[in-house]
C-alpha cells in the first residue's frame, strides 16, 4: 500500500466538496445550502456508522501508515472518514441541481428524485470499484458481488439519494408534508414553518427515512448473504 | 419546486456543479493511475477504460445539462 492513495482520495474529495458547496451556495443561498450540507452529514453519518457497526465494511485499511496516530484518514465522523460523507454530498448535490434546476425543473418530485438516484448509482459504478481496488474501503459481508462491490450497495446508493432528494425538496425548498410524518410533526409543530420548525422537521424526517432505508438494506443484504452462502455450499 | 428562470448567479452555480460532477471522474482516475487496478480488469489500462465507459452516461448528462443551461 502506498501512502498517497488515501491522501489523493481524501483531499481530492474535499476540494470537490468545496466546489459543489460553492455551487449550491450560488443556486440556493446560504440558509438552504447549510440545510443540505448539515442534513447530508447527519444522513450519511447515521447510515454509514451503522454499516461499520454491523460489520458490512471498514475504512481502516490505511491505519498506522503515517504513524500510530493515523487512523487511515485525517478527519472522521465516528468510524467513517469525513471525506466519504463529503463525497456523498458531491454526488447528491450536483445531481440535485442538474435535475431540479436544469433538466427536470418543476416536474414531479418523485421523477426528479428517481433520476438523481439512478445517476448516483451510475457515479458509484465508477467510485466503488476503484475505491475497493485501492483499499479506500473494504467490504466485509458475504454477498453477491459485481466488480468487487456487493449488489446491496447499489440499491443503497439509489435509496439514499432518492429519499434525501425528496426530503430536502419537501422540507427545505417547499413546505410540504410527507405522508404520516406530517401528522406526527404537526402534533408538536402545529403546521408552523419557521426556520427552527423546519430544522426540527428536517431532522425528524432524516432520522425516520434513514431508519426505513437501513431496515430495507439490512433485509436485502441478509437475503443476498444467504443467497451467496447457498451458492458456495451448493 | 417550479423554477421559471435562473439568475446569472444561479446559472454560474449550476455550471460549477456540472464541472464538479465531471471532476469526480478525474479524481478517481488519478487514484487508479497511482494505485491499483480494479481486480476484475487486471490492468490499469483496462480499469481506466472501464471507468471512462461506465461514466459515459454521467458525462452525457452533464453535456446535455450544460447545453440546456445555456439556452435558459
Amino acid at each position: 500500500m502506498n501512502f498517497y492513495t488515501p491522501l489523493i482520495a481524501e483531499f481530492g474529495t474535499v476540494l470537490l466538496a468545496i466546489g459543489v458547496a460553492y455551487a449550491g451556495l450560488r443556486v440556493y443561498g446560504r440558509e438552504k445550502i447549510v440545510f443540505f450540507l448539515a442534513g447530508s452529514i447527519l444522513w450519511t453519518s447515521i447510515i454509514e456508522n451503522l454499516g461499520v457497526q454491523q460489520g458490512s465494511y471498514t475504512y481502516y485499511a490505511y491505519e498506522g501508515l503515517l504513524g500510530s496516530w493515523y487512523r487511515g484518514y485525517f478527519l472522521w465522523v465516528g468510524n467513517v472518514p469525513l471525506w466519504v460523507e463529503l463525497g456523498w454530498i458531491v454526488v447528491a448535490l450536483s445531481l440535485f441541481m442538474i435535475f431540479h434546476e436544469v433538466l427536470l425543473p418543476g416536474r414531479n418530485a418523485f421523477l426528479q428524485a428517481f433520476c438523481a438516484g439512478l445517476f448516483a448509482v451510475n457515479m458509484d459504478a465508477l467510485i466503488d470499484p476503484v475505491a475497493v481496488a485501492n483499499n479506500l474501503w473494504q467490504w466485509l459481508n458475504p454477498s453477491i458481488y459485481i466488480i468487487g462491490v456487493p449488489i446491496y450497495n447499489w440499491v443503497g446508493w439509489f435509496l439514499l439519494v432518492f429519499f434525501y432528494d425528496l426530503t430536502f425538496n419537501y422540507t427545505v425548498l417547499s413546505n410540504r408534508s410527507i405522508f404520516i410524518l406530517g401528522k406526527i410533526e404537526n402534533l408538536l409543530l402545529k403546521n408552523r414553518w419557521s426556520r427552527w420548525e423546519r430544522v426540527a422537521r428536517f431532522t425528524f424526517r432524516i432520522v425516520v427515512t434513514n431508519f426505513v432505508v437501513a431496515v430495507i438494506l439490512t433485509i436485502i443484504s441478509s437475503g443476498l448473504a444467504a443467497a451467496a452462502l447457498a451458492l458456495v455450499t451448493g | 419546486m417550479a423554477r421559471e428562470s435562473l439568475s446569472e448567479e444561479q446559472k454560474k452555480g449550476v455550471r460549477v456543479g456540472i464541472y464538479v460532477n465531471l471532476l469526480v471522474l478525474l479524481v478517481f482516475l488519478v487514484v487508479l493511475a497511482t494505485g491499483h487496478p480494479i481486480a476484475f480488469f487486471q490492468t490499469t489500462a483496462a480499469s481506466v477504460a472501464y471507468s471512462v465507459v461506465v461514466y459515459l452516461p454521467v458525462m452525457i448528462l452533464c453535456v446535455i445539462a450544460y447545453k440546456r443551461l445555456r439556452q435558459r
